[in-house]
């Protein structure tokens, strides 16, 4: 995103501001560019560039849930929450959005010596059917407040002799 | 026409050195001119999340007015 002086008298000065969002790029090195278009005949077209680290304040081992399964059967699946190394937070609270076809668990774990949490998200569903829900972590970080983890359970009827699975 | 000649050429110099002289006092259009020194800026490591903003400066050393038409962001 990008806001600029439009116009600049001879002699005179301006800015151009550029914002960059950082969501997204924790653990990578983020570069992102512009081009400023003036009436400057010899500089028509200006690039800038705006580049640094972005380091990752949260580790999401699977970032999203998928349960996926006939009727009747034991659906679960383990998330790894882990926080950055320089920035510790613990997890005061968990929700499900909607929570009618899911349960979960959190403890608190040890990873590669450092305290981290592990999601343990089971499908509580026995009709056949899809669905999607969100499980939100609440945590004590000013950085991260809040995690969000998607959770989608697709569930067939259990395959009987000469039919077809039912969803 | 030797002297002829000799005439034609100074003839000639004198009109090529008033031609000098008459572009010489006419002022270039006026024109803008755009400087941005530091086009490239690098922020220290940012948590995840963090919202980077940072004001380049533009000064305009021409002599006419900089317009900055628009900013495009990749």
């Amino acid at each position: 995103m990008a806001s600029f002086t439009r116009s600049i008298p001879a002699g005179g000065e301006g800015t151009v501001s550029i914002k960059v969002y950082t969501k997204h790029y924790g653990g990578q090195h983020l570069t992102k560019t512009a081009s400023v278009y003036t009436n400057d005949p010899a500089n028509k077209i200006i690039p800038l560039t705006i580049t640094g680290q972005v380091e990752r304040v949260v580790s999401v081992m699977p970032n999203h849930v998928r349960l996926s399964g006939t009727v009747g059967m034991e659906l679960k699946q383990v998330v790894r929450i882990v926080p950055g190394e320089k920035y510790p937070f613990a997890i005061t609270g968990v929700r499900a959005n909607q929570g009618k076809d899911i349960s979960f668990d959190l403890e608190e774990i040890s990873h590669n010596g450092r305290p981290a949490y592990q999601l343990t998200v089971t499908n509580i569903r026995q009709t056949p059917g899809t669905y999607i829900d969100f499980i939100y972590l609440k945590t004590d970080s000013t950085i991260n407040p809040d995690i969000k983890i998607r959770v989608q359970g697709t569930l067939v009827s259990p395959v009987l002799p000469n039919q077809e699975p039912v969803l | 026409m030797k002297r002829l000649i000799m005439l034609s050429g100074i003839v000639l110099l004198l009109l090529s050195a008033g031609t000098g002289a008459f572009a010489a006092d006419v002022p270039d259009a006026a024109v803008p001119t755009a400087v941005i020194e530091d086009r490239t800026f690098t922020f220290d490591p940012v948590p995840e999340g963090t919202e980077v903003v940072h004001e380049f400066t533009v000064r305009n050393t021409g002599t006419a007015e900089l317009r900055v038409e628009q900013v495009k962001t990749g």
